[in-house]
């Protein structure tokens, strides 16, 4: 195994996941998150000179994997869907908790979710948040102000329905 | 309950969300782009030649006559290409690294007969686990499980050997009753092959 390769090996092992959640966190189908972050990450082993110097590598395989979704949906809006595709699926869930969560963060606005996505599975700051989505920096804190508001009702209300009076 | 809760928790709610691609596909894709990109002079080549063939079928109104006895792809030059051969069969030409409207491909195989399902599965979704698709992954001689013998009846017909990596064949007159085709295409614009249990949800009919 090359260098590159060894590279690109450690960088896809410990990225994967990461970029995963925080694209299924914005397309909300994990198929469909799967199969764009694979496509995003042949992408970077295509260009793994350009994208190994990147300043946040991670950040463009997410961003790509975005773009893909964006293009795949004008491209494919046409294709046969497959009919069960549309049927969320997470994953195993920890807890009902988590499943409450995982259904709270998805009922945010896209944008929000983004910005939670970014921000919180990529642990990308903010300016680089707002590098990656093409918004300003002041928006980014005003939407993750709101989404964090959103989720902490979501789970103080869960947790007062969970606790015996 | 504060900011940094609120951020534990939702990390914790998609701790059992993993990426299950294995690196070689991934590797082996992007070798694949890495290897079209070399080819741009090519490609312009046959782009330059693509757009005076369309020029001359327009000026001289033949490019359907070209198809012997068939129907083709509706004038889409970078999708795909359907014909019906001689022989009885059927050959589908795919052009491009994205194959564009599988649904018209689909219907025009129907339209040919062809209870068939045209669908891209991607990566993680196994091609056996096709929603509404009874899929026929392996030859097996046991009840249920069809024959590799019938499997080249149904795409190779007569022909022997390897088919293209872009085209192939499909003999609807050697599809038994009660079975279909499934066709995967994959995001360069390769192929899979499957029988498939014909259904209205799976093939239509």
């Amino acid at each position: 195994m090359s260098q590159e390769q060894a590279d690109f090996a450690a960088f896809y092992e410990g990225s994967r996941d990461d970029c995963l959640r925080t694209v299924l966190a914005v397309v909300r189908d994990v198929d469909k998150a799967q199969d764009l972050v694979a496509e995003a990450f042949a992408r970077a082993w295509a260009s793994w000179r350009r994208v190994s110097r990147h300043p946040a590598p991670r950040a463009w395989v997410v961003r790509t994997a975005l773009n893909l979704g964006v293009s795949s949906w004008r491209r494919h809006r046409r294709e046969l869907p497959l009919t069960d595709h549309d049927v969320p699926a997470y994953g195993p869930a920890t807890s009902q908790v988590n499943a409450e969560l995982v259904a709270a963060l998805q009922r945010l606005p896209a944008r929000q979710r983004q910005v939670v996505a970014l921000r919180i599975f990529l642990d990308l700051d903010t300016a680089h948040t707002a590098e990656v989505l093409g918004i300003a920096p002041g928006t980014v804190t005003a939407h993750l102000t709101r989404a964090l508001t959103a989720l902490r009702a979501e789970l103080a209300a869960y947790e007062s329905e969970g606790t015996p009076s | 309950m504060n900011d940094a809760d609120v951020i534990t928790a939702v990390k914790a709610s998609y701790a059992g969300i993993h990426m299950d691609v294995p690196l070689d596909v991934i590797e082996g894709r992007g070798r694949r782009l890495r290897a079209h990109r070399r080819l741009p002079g090519l490609a312009g080549v046959a782009g330059t030649v693509a757009i005076l063939a369309l020029a001359a079928a327009l000026v001289f109104g033949s490019g359907r006559a070209a198809a012997p006895g068939g129907s083709t792809g509706t004038g889409r030059l970078t999708a795909w290409t359907v014909v019906s051969q001689p022989g009885g069969g059927v050959r589908v030409a795919l052009r491009g690294s994205q194959i564009r409207d599988l649904a018209g491909l689909q219907d025009r195989l129907r339209g040919d007969g062809i209870p068939a399902r045209v669908a891209r599965i991607g990566y993680r979704r196994p091609p056996l686990n096709v929603p509404g698709c009874r899929v026929f992954g392996d030859w097996s001689p046991v009840p249920g499980g069809i024959s590799r013998a019938l499997w080249l009846k149904i795409f190779y017909g007569p022909h022997t050997g390897q088919q293209s990596k872009r085209a192939f064949w499909v003999y609807p007159s050697a599809i038994p009753r009660g079975l279909g085709v499934l066709v995967d295409i994959y995001y360069d614009g390769t192929f899979g092959l499957y029988v498939v249990r014909a259904s209205p949800p799976c093939t239509g009919s």
